[in-house]
């Protein structure tokens, strides 16, 4: 059969370490039969319990795990850690806003297309935005990932004479991020 | 054998078994030392809520069922209830050996303090996504990457926009059955389109709670699952995994 990904899918993605209990959800929802005007429903969770930033980490972590398998080996574990360690309640500025659901999935389309294959050092400027920097020696690319999906970055690059390059591009889409950098020469920061 | 990219979601194990243990009792098992990595335990609270329209009436009841636990990174998660331990390993899946002994060391200690001798209900569940690169966003075959064919009407222009199917049966071993699901899902990622693929092995028999009983099944149950995965995939989705490690 031929299958159309119409991208107008009516639902969330599943979230890993509860995704089991969603699918049970749906088909139970399926197989329930609605009699007359009488409803009812079950619901089990250990969410409510938790604080703002303890119940945006989960969903960062879930959304880093839902992508662990594009990612190279060890990255989705590690970026869980730094995650949490950034987002640690006693750490963590109350008057910072939340890191943005949609700058996180920036941050993780940006990581897999320019398939680097060393982790950054991550955090956030408060208005929840995720920034990834990576630095050898004196080579120093920082990128920040925008709410707005989009990415801006700035970058030190040594190349062949002794005085360095230096640029600061504006917020463009994730998708350019590859072109942008190849000139001056990525693999450095990527090990690619 | 192992695939470098599994498409594994989660892997669940599910115990249950039919004597009530106390929310003390539970709390008593998760003061133990074995579970100081977890993060602080979270109540879980079921909520039953119905509504009469008719009567116009509104009832809701509320009841802790037990507590969730979760390791600082998210990596994995334990359910403690009155009847019943779950534990969880999120994506990324590393391998049976390591998800089989953490879970069954931590059941250990649950068996032990609230003296369950054995399980109604084992499940091994394995949630998978299988995500498929679009071509220039035009539609896949699914043929082309599962062995599970809708055979329904085909008055129409042939084309899938979404599905769902759950199948249980029993499996050739007596007392183990499994719940197939596929089904259409979103993708996390643009570019591509993903299908659900859950297998959810699980007994209907009287497990001990410990021993050589319990470790075959569990063995039995890996197998089976495995079995399901491969029979139901092609070689053109096995070629998504990134190969194989021995």
């Amino acid at each position: 059969m031929t299958y159309v990904n119409s991208e107008k899918f009516i639902g969330v993605p599943l979230e890993p370490g509860r995704a089991f209990g969603e699918i049970d959800s749906s088909f139970h929802r399926l197989a329930r039969a609605e009699v007359s005007n009488y409803f009812e429903e079950k619901s089990t969770s250990a969410l409510a319990d938790r604080t703002p930033v303890q119940a945006r980490l989960t969903l960062i972590q879930g959304l880093i795990s839902d992508v662990s398998m594009h990612l190279p080996e060890g990255f989705a574990r590690g970026l869980n850690r730094q995650f949490a360690n950034l987002m640690d309640e006693e750490a963590w500025e109350t008057s910072d806003d939340l890191i943005s659901p949609s700058a996180l999935s920036a941050f993780l389309i940006g990581l897999i297309h320019i398939q680097t294959n060393k982790r950054p050092g991550i955090g956030t400027n408060g208005i929840g935005s995720v920034t990834a920097a990576w630095t050898e020696g004196p080579n120093r690319l920082t990128i920040e990932f925008l709410e707005s999906g989009k990415a801006s970055l700035v970058l030190t690059r040594y190349l062949d004479s002794e005085e360095p390059e230096r640029a600061a591009l504006a917020p463009m889409p994730t998708g350019r991020l590859r072109e942008v950098l190849a000139p001056f020469s990525p693999e450095v920061w990527f090990d690619i | 054998m192992r695939y470098k990219k599994a498409p594994i979601l989660e892997a669940v194990l599910d115990f249950r078994w039919s004597s009530e243990s106390s929310i003390e009792e539970l709390e008593s098992v998760l003061a133990l030392p074995f579970f100081a990595g977890f993060e602080e335990p979270k109540p879980r609270i079921q909520v039953d809520a119905s509504i009469n329209v008719d009567q116009g009436e509104v009832s809701h009841h509320r009841e802790q069922l037990g507590f969730e636990l979760a390791l600082k990174d998210g990596a994995e998660m334990a359910m403690l209830e009155k009847k019943k331990f779950v534990f969880v390993q999120r994506a990324p899946y590393d391998r049976w050996e390591y998800f089989c002994e953490q879970a069954t060391s931590l059941l250990g200690y649950v068996v032990e303090v609230l003296k369950v001798e054995a399980f109604e209900r084992i499940g091994l569940r394995f949630v998978n996504r299988i995500d498929i690169p679009l071509t220039d966003g035009r539609p896949i075959t699914t043929d082309d990457y599962v062995t599970v064919k809708f055979n329904g009407p085909l008055q129409d222009r042939g084309i899938i926009e979404e599905f769902q199917m759950r199948v249980v049966k029993p499996t050739d071993k007596d007392g183990i059955h499994y719940a197939l699901v596929l089904a259409t899902t979103p993708s996390p990622l643009p570019g591509l389109a993903s299908i659900l693929l859950d297998i959810d092995v699980f007994t209907k028999k009287a497990i001990s709670s410990s021993g050589p009983e319990l470790m075959g099944t569990l063995d039995e149950m890996r197998s089976l699952k495995n079995n399901i995965f491969e029979e139901c995939l092609t070689d053109q989705a096995r070629a998504l995994f990134g190969g194989v490690e021995e």
